[in-house]
């Protein structure tokens, strides 16, 4: 049977939701990011109320994080769903497309990271630029 | 000019028609290195049909020769797709090369966002893309 895909009710639209950047995907010297990161089937993201910056560190090691409300991700036409990661980690949801959960954010990717902003805490790695391509 | 790209894994020699075009092919190609687990657990790295497709994709946009255009960001996919992104003015065109090789879009003018799938895309598809995004001051 396929999953039920819920909204997590009990989940505020003020709400503070933490995003992994990997840092392929900062674009440029002004720190913009890839919609790629947010293109995801089921977008990863931790409930910050739900666990600490350092504990989100020791996940992705050396990656800077964004933030964005579950009040976003709803006004876009996403449900916040209730997913542990694969550490059981219960803080964790999976942003996903109301109409459509399963599928892969395309839209609603970049509305949420036009939304999305960088976060600046002593636990976590500050953005930096992309590093040039080597010339050949 | 003639530029040769290459990568761990490869090289091509491509004619091409300016510098943002080498540099486009040059970031694609690049993707080839990507290990698997890349991005994060279970992420793959681009497949070779949509490194093919992006850079079949980015030959017909040089093809139109519109000189308002600068590099596109390239970025890996964690699904194995490979993403290619111009921006114009506020305008913004993702175009998303998928792991089998089809494509699809995102366009973005100020805040309004559309999308749509090209499939296996043609010259007037890129075309009439590019026509969007290169109508704006």
């Amino acid at each position: 049977m396929p999953p039920d895909y819920l909204d997590d009710a009990e989940l505020a639209d003020g709400a503070v939701l933490w995003h992994s950047i990997n840092p392929r995907h900062i674009k440029d010297d002004e720190l913009n990011v890839s919609s790629t990161s947010y293109s995801t089937d089921g977008l990863s993201v931790y409930v910050i109320d739900e666990t600490t910056a350092a504990a989100l560190a020791a996940k992705f090691p050396g990656w800077p994080f964004q933030w964005f409300t579950a009040g976003v991700a709803r006004a876009v036409g996403c449900i916040v769903c209730k997913e542990p990661d694969d550490d059981g980690d219960t803080s964790h949801r999976a942003v996903r497309r109301a109409s459509d959960p399963p599928a892969q954010l395309r839209g609603e990717a970049k509305r949420i990271r036009n939304a999305a902003k960088w976060i600046h805490h002593d636990d976590v790695p500050e953005p930096q630029p992309p590093s040039p391509l080597t010339p050949e | 000019m003639t530029s040769v790209l290459s990568s761990a894994n490869g090289t091509m020699t491509q004619l091409v028609r300016g510098a943002w075009e080498a540099e486009a092919y040059r970031h694609t190609l690049a993707l080839k290195d990507l290990p698997d687990n890349w991005d994060r657990p279970r992420s793959s790295k681009p497949t070779r049909q949509a490194i093919n497709s992006a850079l079949t994709f980015i030959e017909r946009v040089a093809a139109l020769d519109l000189v308002v255009l600068s590099t596109p960001f390239v970025a890996p996919m964690s699904h194995g797709g490979v993403q290619l992104e111009w921006e114009h003015g506020q305008r913004q065109l993702d175009v998303e090369l998928l792991p089998d090789g089809t494509a699809r879009f995102v366009i973005s003018d100020a805040g309004n966002v559309g999308e749509g799938d090209l499939g296996f895309f043609s010259a007037s598809d890129v075309e009439a893309l590019f026509g969007w995004l290169a109508a704006t001051p």
